[in-house]
C-alpha cells in the first residue's frame, strides 16, 4: 500500500497547549460562543466559556454546529485508503480484509470496525491519484480577496468593523459564500497533472469563474508597443504578484483589481479561467505579450453542453494534464467538455481563484485538489447495477465483475473472461454494484443524527451517545456495532440545520 | 475569334452552368469546372464536359480539388471496423486476422490489405450505421390516421395533409433513438411530432417529447404527467428559423433523444442546432404521432421518416477517445472494461465467431474475448510517426481519409501510399481529392 506525502504546509498540526484555538458553538437562534467543548452527556453539550467559573450545559437540539479548535485538527489524518459509505460518509483507514458480507477496516478514527458490504459503496485503496494537495475549506487561512483599487482604505480604528461589513466572501462551517463578484484566491500547490473537485451551490442564473494554474502575477505597467523604445524597455518590464502583498491574515482584502477593467489576465495573471454558465462552459487562456499587454483567448472545446438550472447545486471535477495540454470537465459525474491548448499549456502557477459573476451568488464547499493518474472515466461510467468496477492506479486498466474478496493485500475479481488477482497497491478505486447495496432512502436515521467532519478528509453521520473532549461514543445505522471515535482529527460537529442557515442565504432570494 | 477568346468563352459557359449531378474540378484560382472526371495523370486532369466535343485537359498543377459525384452511399458496401494508421489516415475495413506482425483486412474498395502492426494506431469496432427501427411512408395502411392524410406518388411515396389531422403508430423505441424526417410545406408550416408518447391520441397524450415546426422555427416541448409537481407542459427551448423565407420549403429534421442523459438534440439538414436538457423523468411511451395543422392554404408533406436506435455508449467511447498508453497495447470493450498489455492475435474460431487473445501482466491466463465485445484496439507506439502523409488528400465517400502520392485515375484510382505502398482503389470510394503542399517523406525504420 502506498502513501503519499501530505502538503503539510496546508494543514495545521496543533500541539495541545494553552494556545490551542478555542472551540466555537453556534446556536440555532444565531448566538455564538467561544470556549472549550468538554463533552456530551444525555443529549446535553458540556461547555466551558473562558469567563465562566463552571462548565455550562446546553441542550444539543438548540445547537447548530460546534467548530473544534477553529477548524484545526490536533492531529490531521494521514493520507490513507478510504471507505465510502452509501450515504456519502467517508472513513479513512487501512483495509484488512473483505470476505463474505463485510469489510474489516482499521481506522484511526474508530479502531477496527466491520462494515457491512451492503453499506459500502466504494473503496479507494489508493485515493486521488496519489497526493492530496488541498482539502477544505476548514479555515479561511491562506485565502485572499483581491478588491478594486478604487475602494478607499478605512481608518485603522475602523478597519476590523469595515472588513466585517464589506467582506465580499463569508466563511461559515466548511464553505465559502459569495456576496459580490470579488474573487477569492489561494495557492493550493496545484500539480502539473491533477484534479480540482468541489461542490457548488448557486442562486440566480449560474455564472461562475474558476481560475487555475494562475500565477497571480502581472506587469506593473504594460508598454505601448508603438513606442520606439518598447523593444528596449521589455528588458526592464516589472511585475507585481498578489501573494507578495499579503500580510498573512485570513481573507485579507488586497487592492488589486483595476477599475473598470475586468480583464481576466490582469485579475489572475497567466493561467486559465473556466467560466460556467447554465448551458455551457467557456475556457479562457490568459497570458501577457512580451510588452506586457494582456492576451485573453477563448479555447474551443470538443463538446460543451450543460443543463444547469437557476438555483441549484452540482459537483464539479476538472482534470488537467500540462504535458498533454489538456483540460477535461465533468459535472455531476458526467463528462461535459474537453479542451486542448495547441499553443502550449500556459498556466504554470499553483493558485486557484473563485468568483461569482453578474448577479449570481455562490456557495463553495468540499474543495479537493489532488494529483491524477490520467484515468478519464467519469464517475457515472464507474457505476453499474450488476457489476463491481475496479480501476487501477495506472489509469488505464479497468475491470468489471464481482469482487470475491480482499486478503493479504490482494483483491480478487471474477470477471467475464478471467479471474483476476490484483495487488491492492495497484488498485485505485473499487465501486460496488448498485443492486448489492442498501438504498440510502431505506435507511432510518435517528432524530439526533449529527455529522462529524475530519481533517483533511472524512465524515461520519452518527448519533452521539456520550463524549469527552477527546472521544465520542456514537451509533449509526450503517454499522452493527457502536463506534468509539477519536476527536483529535475532528474539526466540525453539525448537530442541527438552522432555519436561518446560510444555506437559505441572502434573504432577497 | 482567336483561340484564347474561344477558351475564355468556353470557360465562361461552363462556369455558368447550373450544378447538377456532375463531378466538380476546383482550380487554384477558385474557378470551378463541372463534368465527368475521366482521368488524373501525372500532369493532366481530363474532364468530359457537355460543352466540349473533346475532353478538357487541365494542367494538374492548376487543380486544387476534385469532387466526385459518385454513387449514393446507401448503395455502397459498408464495413464496421475503422482502421487508423500512425500518420492519421483512416479507412473502413473488415478485420480478418491479426498476428505478431500484421493485421489482415478486407476492403470492398481496395481488396485485401496486409497492414504491418507498427504502422497501426488503432482499430475501432462497431462503426456501422445505427439499427433501423422503423422506416416509414409505405402508405397510410401502415398508420392509424384521423382526418385528411393522403398518399402521393408524385415524388416517390409520401404522405401529405391539407387539413388538420394526425397519423400515429406504435414504435418499439430503443433507450436512445434517432428520429429523422424530411418535410415539405406550402407557405408556412405548422406540424408537430410527438415522440415516445404514452397515447396514440393527442387528447389523451400526457407524457411525450414534442417538437413543432412553425412559422417562427422549431419549438421543443415536454409533456409531463400531471402528478409530477410541475405544469403538464414544459418548454425545453426553441430554434429560430424563418421557414416562409426558405426557397425550397423543404427541411430535414433529426431529433436525437438520449433518455438516460435526458437530452434531446435537434439537427437541421445534418447540422446540430441545439441540445435541450430535460429535468423530468423521460417519457417511456411507445407511440409516434404526427399532427398537421393545415388550413387549406398550407400543405404538409412527409417526404421521409425513419427511426433508428442510437447507440450512445459506443459512440461516446469513440467520440471521447479511450485511454491510450503509448507503451502498451490497450483493448477497450463495449461495456467499458479496458485491458492493457499485449494484443496477441485475432482469429476466426467459426465463421461468425472471431476471438481476440490478449496478454495482461496482471492476469495469469491469456484472455480470450469475442471481437463482438470489443470497441477499440490501440496499438503501442512502435516507431516515430512519419511527418508526411502524401501530396494528395483523398476523402472517402463513407468516411475516412488517405494521403496519397502519384495518383492516376482511370477506371480505378492507382496511387502510392507512404505506408501501404501501391494501392488500386474502386472509383466509387472517391469523394474528394485535394492537393496538399508536397512534403518529403521521412524514411521509416
Amino acid at each position: 500500500m502506498r502513501f503519499s506525502a501530505l502538503a503539510l504546509s496546508l494543514l495545521s498540526t496543533l500541539p495541545l497547549t494553552a494556545e490551542t484555538p478555542e472551540d466555537i458553538v453556534r446556536f440555532l437562534n444565531g448566538d455564538l460562543l467561544h470556549g472549550r467543548f468538554k463533552g456530551i452527556s444525555a443529549n446535553t453539550i458540556q461547555w466551558k466559556a473562558p469567563q465562566a467559573k463552571n462548565d455550562n450545559q446546553y441542550e444539543s437540539n438548540a445547537i447548530s454546529q460546534i467548530i473544534l479548535r477553529e477548524g484545526h485538527a490536533t492531529r490531521p489524518l494521514p493520507y490513507q485508503p478510504t471507505a465510502h459509505l452509501i450515504n456519502g460518509d467517508e472513513l479513512p483507514g487501512r483495509i484488512i480484509s473483505l470476505s463474505g458480507d463485510e469489510l474489516s477496516f482499521d481506522s484511526p478514527l474508530s479502531g477496527e470496525v466491520k462494515i457491512p458490504k451492503k453499506s459500502l459503496a466504494r473503496l479507494q485503496p489508493n485515493p486521488h491519484g496519489g497526493t492530496l494537495h488541498y482539502a477544505g475549506p476548514y479555515q479561511s487561512d491562506g485565502w485572499l480577496m483581491p478588491i478594486h483599487k478604487s475602494i478607499e482604505e478605512p481608518e485603522p480604528e475602523q478597519e476590523a468593523k469595515h472588513k466585517e461589513e464589506t467582506a465580499p466572501w463569508i466563511y461559515s462551517g466548511t464553505a465559502f459564500y459569495s456576496k459580490d463578484t470579488t474573487p477569492l484566491v489561494r495557492n493550493v500547490s496545484l500539480p502539473e497533472k491533477g484534479r480540482i473537485r468541489f461542490k457548488l451551490g448557486w442562486r440566480k442564473r449560474l455564472n461562475f469563474s474558476l481560475a487555475f494554474h494562475c500565477d497571480l502575477t502581472r506587469p506593473i505597467t504594460p508598454l505601448d508597443e508603438n513606442n520606439e523604445e518598447a523593444e528596449e524597455q521589455k528588458k526592464t518590464l516589472k511585475f507585481e504578484t498578489l501573494t507578495k502583498l499579503s500580510k498573512g491574515t485570513a481573507l485579507q482584502q488586497i487592492p488589486w483589481l483595476e477599475p473598470n477593467n475586468s480583464n481576466q489576465a490582469l485579475n489572475y495573471g497567466t493561467g486559465y479561467v473556466l467560466t460556467l454558465y447554465s448551458t455551457y462552459p467557456s475556457l479562457y487562456r490568459c497570458s501577457f505579450s512580451d510588452s506586457g499587454q494582456a492576451v485573453v483567448t477563448n479555447l474551443r472545446p470538443s463538446r460543451s453542453r450543460t443543463n444547469l438550472g437557476e438555483n441549484g447545486e452540482a459537483e464539479f471535477d476538472l482534470r488537467f494534464n500540462q504535458a498533454e495540454k489538456s483540460i477535461i470537465l465533468y459535472i455531476n459525474g458526467e463528462y461535459v467538455a474537453q479542451w486542448y491548448d495547441s499553443d502550449g499549456y500556459v498556466g504554470k502557477g499553483e493558485s486557484i481563484g473563485l468568483a461569482a459573476n453578474s448577479q449570481c451568488k455562490l456557495r463553495i464547499s468540499d474543495l479537493r485538489v489532488t494529483s491524477w493518474n490520467g484515468a478519464q472515466d467519469s464517475a457515472v461510467s464507474m457505476e453499474h447495477r450488476e457489476r463491481d468496477i475496479v480501476l487501477l492506479t495506472n489509469g488505464t486498466d479497468r475491470f468489471s465483475g464481482t469482487v470475491t474478496g480482499i486478503s493479504e493485500n490482494k483483491l480478487t475479481l471474477k470477471g467475464p473472461y478471467a479471474e483476476i488477482t490484483l495487488p491492492l497497491e495497484d488498485v485505485a478505486d473499487v465501486r460496488f454494484a448498485k443492486n448489492t447495496l442498501t438504498k440510502s432512502e431505506d435507511i432510518e436515521w435517528p432524530a439526533n443524527t449529527a455529522l462529524l467532519h475530519f481533517q483533511p478528509l472524512g465524515r461520519l453521520s452518527l448519533s452521539p451517545v456520550s463524549a469527552t473532549a477527546s472521544e465520542m461514543e456514537a451509533k449509526t445505522p450503517l454499522f452493527p456495532q457502536p463506534l468509539n471515535i477519536q476527536l483529535e482529527s475532528a474539526t466540525l460537529l453539525e448537530l442541527n440545520k438552522t432555519p436561518h442557515d446560510l444555506d437559505e442565504w441572502f434573504s432577497e432570494f | 475569334m482567336n483561340g484564347l477568346a474561344n477558351f475564355r468563352l468556353l470557360m465562361a459557359s461552363i462556369l455558368t452552368l447550373s450544378s447538377s449531378a456532375q463531378d466538380l474540378v476546383t482550380l487554384n484560382g477558385g474557378q470551378n469546372i463541372r463534368g465527368k472526371i475521366l482521368s488524373l495523370g501525372k500532369e493532366i486532369v481530363a474532364v468530359d464536359s457537355p460543352h466540349s466535343s473533346a475532353p478538357l485537359k487541365i494542367k494538374g498543377t492548376s487543380v486544387r480539388q476534385l469532387e466526385f459525384q459518385g454513387s449514393a452511399q446507401a448503395d455502397l458496401p459498408r464495413h464496421s471496423e475503422q482502421i487508423t494508421l500512425i500518420n492519421g489516415d483512416v479507412f473502413p475495413a473488415e478485420v480478418l486476422s491479426l498476428d505478431e506482425t500484421h493485421l489482415q483486412v478486407e476492403t470492398w474498395f481496395a481488396g485485401p490489405l496486409s497492414l504491418p502492426r507498427k504502422q497501426l494506431r488503432s482499430v475501432h469496432y462497431g462503426m456501422k450505421p445505427q439499427t433501423l427501427l422503423y422506416s416509414g411512408l409505405q402508405g397510410l395502411d401502415d398508420w392509424n390516421h384521423q382526418n385528411d392524410w393522403s398518399t402521393s406518388e408524385e415524388n416517390g411515396l409520401t404522405l401529405y395533409s391539407t387539413n388538420t389531422g394526425s397519423i400515429n403508430r406504435t414504435i418499439d423505441y430503443s433507450e436512445s433513438f434517432i428520429f429523422q424526417t424530411t418535410i415539405r410545406w406550402q407557405n408556412t408550416p405548422n406540424i408537430s411530432f410527438y415522440l415516445a408518447a404514452d397515447s396514440q391520441k393527442i387528447s389523451n397524450c400526457k407524457n411525450a417529447y414534442r417538437f413543432t415546426l412553425g412559422n417562427q422555427g422549431i419549438q421543443v416541448d415536454r409533456l409531463i404527467p400531471l402528478e409530477q409537481p410541475r405544469p403538464n407542459f414544459s418548454s425545453l427551448g426553441d430554434i429560430r428559423l424563418k421557414p416562409s423565407g426558405m426557397p425550397k420549403k423543404l427541411l430535414k429534421i433529426e431529433a436525437r433523444v438520449n433518455r438516460p442523459a435526458r437530452t434531446l438534440q435537434i439537427y437541421l439538414d445534418g447540422i446540430l442546432q441545439k441540445t435541450f436538457g430535460d429535468q423530468a423523468e423521460p417519457p417511456a411511451g411507445t407511440h409516434l404521432i404526427v399532427e398537421s395543422r393545415s388550413s387549406g392554404h398550407r400543405t404538409h408533406e412527409l417526404v421521409q421518416l425513419r427511426i433508428m436506435e442510437w447507440d450512445t455508449k459506443t459512440q461516446k467511447l469513440h467520440r471521447e477517445g479511450p485511454v491510450e498508453d503509448p507503451s502498451v497495447d490497450t483493448l477497450s470493450l463495449a461495456d467499458g472494461d479496458r485491458y492493457s498489455g499485449e494484443i496477441l492475435s485475432i482469429k476466426a474460431a467459426t465463421e461468425d465467431n472471431e476471438t481476440l487473445t490478449m496478454r495482461s501482466p496482471l492476469i495469469k491466463k491469456d484472455l480470450e474475448i469475442p471481437t463482438s465485445a470489443c470497441s477499440v484496439l490501440h496499438f503501442r507506439k512502435a516507431i516515430e510517426t512519419p511527418a508526411a502523409s502524401g501530396t494528395f488528400g483523398l476523402a472517402l465517400i463513407n468516411g475516412g481519409t488517405l494521403g496519397l502520392q502519384s495518383i492516376q485515375l482511370g477506371s480505378q484510382l492507382k496511387a502510392d501510399h507512404p505506408l501501404l505502398g501501391e494501392l488500386s482503389l474502386d472509383r466509387r470510394i472517391l469523394s474528394q481529392i485535394t492537393r496538399h503542399q508536397a512534403e518529403p517523406l521521412k524514411e521509416t525504420p
